[in-house]
């Protein structure tokens, strides 16, 4: 048996979970009647709380959001936009190719190695730098929602 | 119109019925998790006329979000999630969130906006035999808005710690640890009262 009384974390912890506490706990429990009286007060409080009268609104919440509600667009409607620009940027990048035929194909292979590497990078930082700002824009939009 | 809500899933249900423009989909979410709103929404917000406005803005901000709900948690988590986030930014905006309370660690003496001398224990008979309620609520005001909301959530709403975590977004240790000081100046602010009314 515990020779001091029972800190008041195990006090709580055993009127929420008896079964949370060590045997010493339990056993110091049954022969001190001060730290019965501790664990009683904290049952009472418990019962207490737990009677409480619940918080509820004065109006109705469904009557008032509903209105207020935005529109909202389909999600298949969206797929299509996205589908549709995938589409036109595609389109986009290959009409020199198909106009110019093999006067790019010539163009490409009087290029640099050197020259082809410093496009490539410059292109892949582009897209990067792009994506981060998206991601950035939604992180920004995140917070004001304060969702993070 | 009534909304069944007898299905497999009844979050992911009634979610994709609202994001198929089913309106009235999203009267029966409210309907659900109007209570918890409203327990929390009370227990943070001091001010009477501002909690509608509140609501409002919790219900849309769901409703604005909802395509992006992951059902990682039960929807009516996420709304309590949101609803304690906007809380604490109306509570920041308004200054009435006492500092320390944006990190894990706070003082003892912010728990309670006032917290006297501890009282002699007196029998537990006699604690809450007169008013007991009314003495309660009013140890339960002088408890912080977050300490009086996580109290809230565990010992009315029943919810687990680890479901108070996904709410509050504390580590479940500072839920724990929070809510040990809570009860503890809950219990000694109620001795206090007790034994000043007695006098």
């Amino acid at each position: 048996m515990i020779g001091q009384h029972i800190s008041e974390e195990d006090i709580q912890l055993y009127v929420l979970d008896a079964n949370q506490v060590s045997n010493e706990v339990t056993q110091h429990l049954e022969q001190c009647a001060a730290c019965k009286a501790r664990v009683k007060e904290y049952e009472i409080l418990f019962t207490g709380i737990g009677s409480l009268p619940k918080a509820s609104f004065d109006f109705d919440v469904a009557a008032l959001v509903l209105p207020q509600l935005p529109e909202k667009k389909k999600a298949s409607y969206k797929m299509a936009g996205i589908a549709m620009a995938v589409i036109v940027a595609a389109g986009l990048i290959s009409l020199p190719f198909i106009l110019l035929g093999y006067k790019v194909n010539e163009l490409w292979q009087n290029i640099s190695p050197w020259v082809i590497g410093l496009i490539s990078v410059m292109a892949v930082a582009f897209v990067g730098i792009s994506l981060w700002e998206v991601y950035d824009r939604y992180r920004q939009q995140l917070k004001k929602l304060n969702f993070e | 119109m009534s909304v069944s809500t007898d299905h497999n899933n009844p979050d992911k249900y009634l979610v994709d019925r609202v994001l198929n423009g089913d309106k009235q989909a999203f009267a029966a979410i409210i309907h659900h998790t109007e209570a918890l709103v409203a327990q929390m929404v009370f227990r943070m917000v001091p001010r009477a006329e501002d909690r509608k406005d509140l609501v409002q803005d919790i219900y849309i901000k769901v409703y604005s979000n909802l395509q992006g709900f992951r059902y990682q948690a039960r929807l009516s988590t996420w709304i309590g999630q949101i609803t304690y986030n906007t809380c604490i930014s109306y509570l920041r905006k308004k200054q009435l969130l006492l500092p320390g309370y944006d990190n894990e660690s706070s003082d003892e003496e912010d728990i309670v906006s006032v917290q006297g001398p501890v009282a002699v224990v007196g029998s537990d008979s006699q604690l809450f035999s007169k008013e007991r309620s009314v003495i309660l609520q009013e140890a339960m005001e002088k408890l912080s808005p977050i300490h009086r909301t996580l109290i809230i959530l565990y010992h009315q709403e029943e919810m687990s710690y680890q479901e108070i975590s996904v709410i509050t977004s504390l580590p479940e240790g500072t839920v724990k640890s929070y809510l040990f000081r809570a009860r503890k100046a809950l219990k000694e602010n109620l001795l206090l009262n007790y034994k000043k009314e007695e006098l």
